[in-house]
């Protein structure tokens, strides 16, 4: 049994309809669904019904499209917003547009990243390879493929050791969000007479504050 | 050291749109006590310590060793009061031993350890006077901090004043719970700090994306 579409599609074979059709209804299942409206779009004999026929269809298939691309993405909606409906369908110009417009393309990489794959549905992703070096698991990968070196036990051992500043650095940002002030820490030794409190302690704390400029209280 | 001190504070207030606030997470004595005066807030744990802030002086017993022993300045004055009042109040049976512990002193060392005592004094009561006991009068902000400034109660330099001391000679200090996150955190960063301190530098300033050592 044919379909209106599919007389359409066969009678016409109208370049220029499949391309709006493919165009705004990238999955040819989906788009196939319009054909009976696109049919009857273009078969109607009355002018006005005609235009109310192709506002329907338009508006169905930018609905479709959207959540199409929702789902492709895998995406948070957030990260989207819809282009004006103006400058999105351009018909006369032959000019389509996307629906959806990505909003913060940092954001996006950094939750495809965290996806660990592609951002399409179809992509098949390989499992990622537990990167294993000393007996240590690293999420990160360097270039040729191996574990990258500060992560390796023998740098996290002499990091440990030597107090890298970066086990405090981490602790002082978080007590920065606890506290909702900059944190400055000062400390000196209590053994070591050098360790006196001095006026070079002052010059060295306003050249580390003049550095970092703060609307916020100091801590 | 107090003026080092004075200057620190005077930084911090420069550099904090707001009245800056200090944390103790163990010991904050002598000049960085003082720093603590400065502050409009200082949060202590129950353990959390300050102290006196009467300067400290070098003092070589024999005068051969390569380092010093250091005293307090409060005590030194002292003794040399104590010696010089033995000596004209006419009870000493003998006078030759006095004068001769007498003989060690030099009267204007001590003339300059009385100004660096009523300098430390001068600045920790500004540095109140101008945060935490604003509504206060000079002479009473004296006298309820007399812990920190004489050894009557602390006997040695030091002693820890501890939060409730601390409370009651009015400073605005706010406890923090030991069972709290917050306290594991600042716990943490205190002892990574502290042993970075004692082993690798002797002095430590950081903020979140700087770090100095000296």
């Amino acid at each position: 049994m044919t379909t209106l579409h599919e007389v359409f599609w066969s009678a016409f074979g109208s370049r220029n309809a499949r391309w709006i059709l493919y165009c705004c209804v990238p999955d040819r299942r989906k788009a196939s669904k319009f054909g009976h409206w696109l049919s009857l779009m273009f078969f109607c004999p009355n002018l006005r019904l005609r235009f109310v026929l192709s506002c329907v269809t338009l508006k169905t298939c930018l609905a479709v499209q959207a959540s199409a691309e929702r789902t492709q993405t895998k995406l948070q909606p957030e990260l989207f917003r819809f282009r004006p409906a103006s400058r999105c369908q351009s018909l006369r110009g032959r000019k389509i547009l996307p629906r959806l417009l990505l909003v913060n393309w940092g954001a996006a990489k950094a939750e495809k990243n965290a996806l660990g794959g592609s951002l399409r549905n179809g992509d098949e992703t390989l499992p990622e390879k537990r990167l294993i070096r000393d007996g240590h698991v690293t999420t990160s990968r360097s270039r040729n493929g191996l574990m990258p070196f500060d992560d390796s036990a023998f740098i996290k051992v002499s990091k440990e050791t030597r107090q890298h500043e970066s086990f405090r650095l981490g602790l002082i940002k978080k007590l920065e969000t606890d506290f909702n002030a900059k944190v400055v820490t000062f400390f000196t030794s209590f053994r070591a007479r050098d360790a006196m409190i001095t006026d070079q302690d002052a010059e060295m704390l306003e050249s580390v504050l003049s550095s970092e400029p703060t609307d916020k209280r100091l801590f | 050291m107090p003026l080092a001190s004075e200057r620190i504070a005077n930084v911090l207030r420069a550099y904090s749109p707001k009245p800056f606030e200090a944390v103790v997470p163990h010991m904050a004595k002598s000049a960085a006590t003082m720093i603590c005066f400065g502050a409009a807030v200082i949060h202590m744990s129950k353990t959390a310590e300050l102290g006196p802030v009467d300067p400290q002086v070098p003092y070589w017993t024999t005068g051969e060793e390569e380092e010093p022993d250091w005293i307090s300045a409060e005590e030194y004055v002292r003794s040399y009061d104590n010696l010089i009042a033995l000596g004209i109040g006419g009870k000493a049976k003998r006078l030759e031993p006095i004068m001769l512990q007498l003989s060690r002193y030099d009267s204007r060392f001590i003339e300059k350890l009385r100004s660096a005592q009523k300098l430390s004094e001068d600045i920790s009561v500004r540095l109140l006077k101008t945060s935490m006991m604003k509504r206060r009068t000079i002479k009473s902000i004296r006298k309820s901090i007399d812990v920190f400034l004489r050894q009557t109660r602390t006997r040695t330099h030091g002693r820890m004043i501890n939060h409730e001391e601390a409370k009651a000679c009015g400073l605005n200090v706010k406890l923090i719970d030991l069972h709290s996150p917050l306290w594991h955190t600042m716990w943490e960063l205190f002892v990574r700090s502290d042993w970075c301190v004692k082993s690798i530098c002797n002095k430590l300033i950081e903020t979140g994306k700087t770090s100095v050592q000296a």
